[in-house]
This record gives structure tokens, sequence and C-alpha cells, in this order.
């Protein structure tokens, strides 16, 4: 162990009087561990901010639709279909449509486009982001009719500047037909940039579903429509029983015809995306890997023949064949980690700086900074063996003599 | 208890077959311990061929070599550094010093081999390199000392682990007669301190030095003398 540190220091104190020669050898490793950590890091990134979103918007959501296209009588949902779910089904929270429409609406601050989402009073859990003044449209508003409203705090501080707007009423204009509607909630901002995304920067709208009516807007077939659940351990449970729920009322059998899709499916999808991103970089930083490692093998050879007389001295005075064996792979094995080491700097930087970007935070996690590390040095333990076991089987005297 | 070197009819032959050159041909050699050997003759006569198979650097084509009672002439690669390390310290004509490593560095290495400890090691070092009077030049490197302090710093490591046997190859064919005298003054006290010395020359003053001279030519053993009485003078 003590030659071991002998060893640490002989390789450093090369690699140090070799400074250029050393780093250009290390490159093809530092392209190829911090192509690997940048990836994996954005990716884990994306799959934390994508996975936090997914739960925040939609956990324990199940779309539940119909697939119209290979049936003679095609299956349409209705609002008796939501009351049974909700009768029938255990942990569901709400069951609602989601139809969404194109308003303006002209206050004192302007005029503005507004995305009005229009669902049943189920629609309270569509957003997990809590209502913090006044309330929600109860079912009686939803089943009368009512033109109430509910908008998000940075609406309301948009439209009138203040979020003290409940009871305030807002003129919304569709398609050349204008109604007014009373404010009787306010959400509170989505801190999601997924959802805000969604909507395009668009003032959001939630008023209950029966107004549409009033704008000669009449919907009562639905192709799709959501559940949403206690929790996410209970949608694919959800999913199931609404199912043959469904086929029951509908009296259609498999088939295909009503089909689900929770977030945990599109979760997976996200993941299994991701997946394949990373396995495709890995395969071009493997690569680059294996590029360098023979760069570090041919530098190798280099610093043995460059340093012939030093193994036959070292071996005159008692090296046993492991030692020299030993000395030039853990220089080997020094610099691909050095570049490793440098590798995960800069893949780490590139992530934050990628990921700052785009507004997530990157994931460095500590299994990939060690997988990387060990990595890197087994590329040079790897690619060290021909010259160390070039240099180890020297005869000493052929060594001295070599000039 | 045997003699420290006992080298029976070994001959050494490069290039068997065609072009075979014969570099000891039967060469009987008995060194006791605590003697000071001057081996002497011509260039091409073989001097160094007998000092790399004294040292273990090398095996012998035939015969055999005891050194310590222990035959040599059958070892691994790995048996003779290990021989190497405990038995022989070398002193080369060329110094052979790692010119990336200090004096202290250098003297280091083989106690490195022979796994003594950091602070023993360092200790051991300090006080070789106090013996040929260089403490002062620790931590420099072969490149910012003279070729007599080179020299100085190569026998410090040949002594640093106390070996039986100190095995010079004209330690002083590089140097000037100053830094020859202080070389040859540090082997003859190295002899005194109890050291064996064998010395490779091809200067008959040197060999003078010595109280046991072997004088060889085409690598066969031409004269051996023994000049008692030098030892004390
Ligand atoms: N590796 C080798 N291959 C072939 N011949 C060799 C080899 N080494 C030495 N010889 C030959 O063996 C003979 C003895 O060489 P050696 O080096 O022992 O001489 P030396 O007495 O040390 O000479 P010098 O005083 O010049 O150093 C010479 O003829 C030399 O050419
Ligand atoms: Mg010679």
């Amino acid at each position: 162990m003590s030659q071991f540190w002998e060893y640490l220091k002989i390789a450093l104190m090369n690699i140090k009087s070799n400074k250029g020669r050393s780093f250009l050898t290390m490159l093809g490793i530092i392209i190829g561990i911090s192509s690997v950590i940048l990836i994996i890091s954005v990716g884990n990134g994306i799959k934390a901010e994508v996975n936090g979103e997914l739960n925040q918007m939609a956990g324990g959501q199940v779309a539940v639709y119909t697939d119209n296209s290979r049936n003679e009588e095609p299956v349409y949902f209705t609002e008796e279909d939501f009351e049974a779910v909700m009768e029938n089904v255990d942990h569901v929270l709400g069951v609602t449509p989601v139809y969404s429409i194109y308003a303006t609406t002209a206050t004192g601050k302007g005029t503005f486009d507004v995305l009005m989402t229009c669902g049943t009073e189920g629609m309270e859990y569509y957003s997990s982001d809590p209502i913090v003044r006044g309330r929600f449209y109860s079912a009686g508003d939803y089943d009368s009719g009512r033109r109430v409203c509910i908008i998000p705090e940075s609406a309301a501080r948009k439209l009138f500047g203040t979020t003290d707007v409940v009871g305030m009423t807002l003129e919304l204009d569709v398609y050349g037909v204008s109604q007014e509607f009373e404010i009787i909630g306010i959400r509170r901002d989505s801190a999601s940039s997924l959802i805000n995304m969604g909507s395009g920067g668009m003032l959001t709208v939630e008023a209950p579903l029966t107004v549409l009516e009033g704008f000669g807007n009449y919907v009562s077939d639905f192709e799709q429509f959501y559940i949403i659940g206690e929790g996410n351990e209970y949608a694919s449970r959800i999913a199931q029983e609404s199912v043959s729920l469904m086929e029951r009322r509908h009296n259609v059998r498999g088939g295909g015809t009503i089909l689900v899709e929770s977030f945990n499916d599109a979760l997976a999808q996200v993941n299994s995306i991701l997946g394949y991103i990373t396995a495709f970089v890995v395969l071009v930083a493997a690569i680059s890997l294996l590029v360098g490692g023979i760069g570090v093998m041919n530098i190798m050879l280099v610093s043995v023949a460059e340093r012939t007389r030093e193994i036959g001295i070292r071996k005159s005075l008692g090296a046993r064949t492991s030692s020299i064996l030993l000395q030039f792979l853990s220089e080997a094995a020094i610099i691909t980690l050095l570049g490793g080491l440098i590798g995960i700097g800069l893949g780490a930087l590139g992530a934050a700086a990628v990921c700052s970007a785009i507004g997530f935070s990157a994931q460095v996690k500590l299994s990939t900074v060690l997988g990387a590390s060990l990595f890197s040095s087994a590329v040079g333990i790897f690619f060290g063996i021909y010259p160390a076991k070039r240099a180890a089987k020297m005869s000493p005297i052929d060594a001295l003599r070599h000039e | 208890m045997g003699a420290l070197v006992e080298v029976r009819d070994v001959c050494k032959i490069y290039n068997p077959g065609e072009n075979e050159v014969r570099a000891l041909d039967h060469v009987d050699v008995t060194i006791q311990e605590n003697e000071f050997v001057a081996i002497i003759g011509h260039s091409g006569s073989g001097k160094s061929t007998l000092m790399n198979m004294l040292g273990c650097l090398d095996v012998p084509t035939s015969g055999t070599y005891f050194l310590h009672g222990q035959d040599v002439s059958g070892m691994s690669d790995d048996e003779l550094s290990d021989v190497r390390n405990r038995e022989i310290g070398f002193i080369f004509q060329g110094f052979n010093l790692i010119p990336s490593l200090t004096a202290e560095e250098n003297v280091e290495l083989p106690l490195i081999y022979r796994r003594v400890g950091k602070r023993e090691r360092k200790q051991l070092a300090r006080q070789a390199l106090e013996k040929v009077g260089l403490s002062h030049r620790m931590f420099h490197k072969p490149s910012e000392m003279s070729g007599g302090q080179q020299q100085r710093v190569a026998i410090a490591r040949a002594i640093a682990q106390a070996p039986p046997i100190i095995l010079a190859d004209e330690p002083t064919g590089n140097l000037d007669s100053h830094s020859t005298r202080e070389i040859m003054g540090i082997l003859k006290k190295l002899h005194q301190d109890g050291h064996t010395v064998i010395l490779i020359t091809h200067d008959n003053d040197i060999a003078a030095r010595a109280e046991r001279v072997i004088r060889i030519r085409d690598g066969k053993i031409e004269e051996d003398v023994m000049r008692r009485g030098e030892r004390n003078e």
C-alpha cells in the first residue's frame, strides 16, 4: 500500500511535467465522460421535473376516450356516464370533460385573449392548485348554468391590478356573443412551467360547461373525459373499473372502443424517450472513450520508451515485475481518472447551463459521478495493460544500456 | 560460513550460434566478506558482463553463482529483483539517477521496493546522504548537481539499506581527479565500515587502492593478486 502512494506521486509528477501532452491525451476521455454526465444529469433533471409536473398537474388522473374509427354506431359519453363513474367507482374525486374555447375580454386594463376551460363541478380537482379566495362552482351552479367563473391570481392581477376581485364581473366575448360572468373564486397560480407553457401564456378562466349554451354552443356528447382520483396509487384501478363500466353502459365489449390513458402511462412514455436518448449518447460517448483509451495506450507506450532507463534503474534497485506494472497502470488510470474528473466537472457545468436555459434544475447524482470516475479509471487500466506489461517485461541490463 | 560470492565455472555467451561472443569464459571467483576487490581489464574484456552477473542483473549461460550461499543462477526475474534489493548496492559509471526525483527520493527507491515505511525511509535516506556529505542537497534534482555530487547521491542510494555488497562499475569514469579522490575515499570508508566493495575499473591507479586486484582479459581471469597491509594505509 505504501508503494501505491509512491506510484500515485510518480504518476502525478509525470503528468505535471508533461502537462500539454497529458491534457491532449485526456481530451477523448474528457469529451466522453462530460457528454455522458451532461446527458444523464439533464435527463435526470427532466425526469424529475416531468414527474413532479405530471404528479402535480395530473396526479391520479385518468383520461377515458373512445375510438370511433371502427364503430358503425359511434359511442359518445354523456353527463349520465360521469355520474355513473362518480357513483360506482371508488376513490374518485371528480369526473369532468374538459372543453376549451377562446374568448376575449375588455377591462380597464385593456383587451385580453382568454382561454375558457369548461367542465363539470368535478373540474375543481382537474388542477391541483388550490382555490385561495372564494369557491369553485358547485353542482347547483353547473345544473343551472350560472355564469360564474374562477380565474388564477396572475390573471386577476393582469385584468384588474389586484387579486381581490371575487364578486366582480368579467365580460367574456365568444365569437361576437358577449356575456357577463361573476368571478366567484381565485385559484393559486400554478408553479408548474409545463402548465403555464401549455396555455401559451394566455389568461385562463374556468367556468361551468353549461354556460356555453348562452353562447349558442351546446355540448352534450363527449369523446373524452377525465376522472380525477384521490391519488396516483388508485389510477390503474380507476382506469380498469371505469372502462368496464363504460363498456357495460354503452354495450360494447373489448374491441378497443373505449380506451384509457392514465398519466402514469404518459410518465412511462417520457421516461422511455429519455432512455433512448441516453442510450444513444452513451453509445457516442463509448466511442469517444474508446478513442480516448487508444490515445492513452499510445501515450503510455511513448512514456515507457522514454523512460526505459528509469525502468532499468528501478529494476536494478529491486523493483519486481509487478511493481513496474503497477506503476504504469496507475499512471494510465490516473490520467484517465483526471480526464474523467474534468469531464464530470464540465458535464455538470454544461448540464446546469442547459437546464437553467430551459428553466429546470439539473440533477447530478452521486452514483453517476462515482460510476463515471470508476469507469474512466477502468478505461485507463484496460488500455494501460499493454504498455505497462511491456515496461514490466524489460530486462534490467537492456533497459539500463538504453540511451 | 561459506564465501559471500562464489562463482564456479561461469560462461556468458552472447548471440549463441553465429557471431557468438564469449564474454565470460569459464570464470571462477570467490570473494569473502569485507574484501575490497578491484576488477580490472581492457575495454571489451568482460568486466561489465561479470559485474552484471555478480550484481544479479543477468544470469550465466552456464556455471553456477552462489551469493550468500544461495544459488542465483537459476532464479526467476522477481527472485533476482529481491536478491538485488537485499544484497547489492549498485554504483554505475553514468550515475543512473532518476532525473525527475530529488536526491532524497532517489535514495529512497531501494527502500520503497523493500517496503520500508515512510518515516523510517526518510530517516535512512537522510543518514545515507549525510554519510556522503550531501545532507544540504537532499531536495535538489540531479540536474542541479555536479557530476561528483550526483555520484555521491548514487552511493548514498547504494548504501541506504546497508547491503552487504557494494558493486561499482567505473564509478569515477566520468569524474575529474578531485571528485575521483572524494569517491574513492568514500568507498574506502565503506570498506572500513564492513561493506564488501567490488570495484570495476580500467585504471591501474584506482585498482591499486584496493586490497585485491583481479585482472580479466578476453573473458578469462588472468591474474588475482592479494595485497595485505594496504588496508590500514
Ligand atoms: N548484449 C550483448 N550482446 C552481444 N555482445 C555483447 C553484449 N554485451 C557485451 N557484449 C560483448 O561482450 C564482450 C564483453 O563486454 P563487456 O561490456 O563486459 O566489456 P567491458 O570489459 O565492460 O568493456 P568496457 O570497459 O568498454 O566497458 C565485448 O566483446 C562485448 O562486445
Ligand atoms: Mg563496461
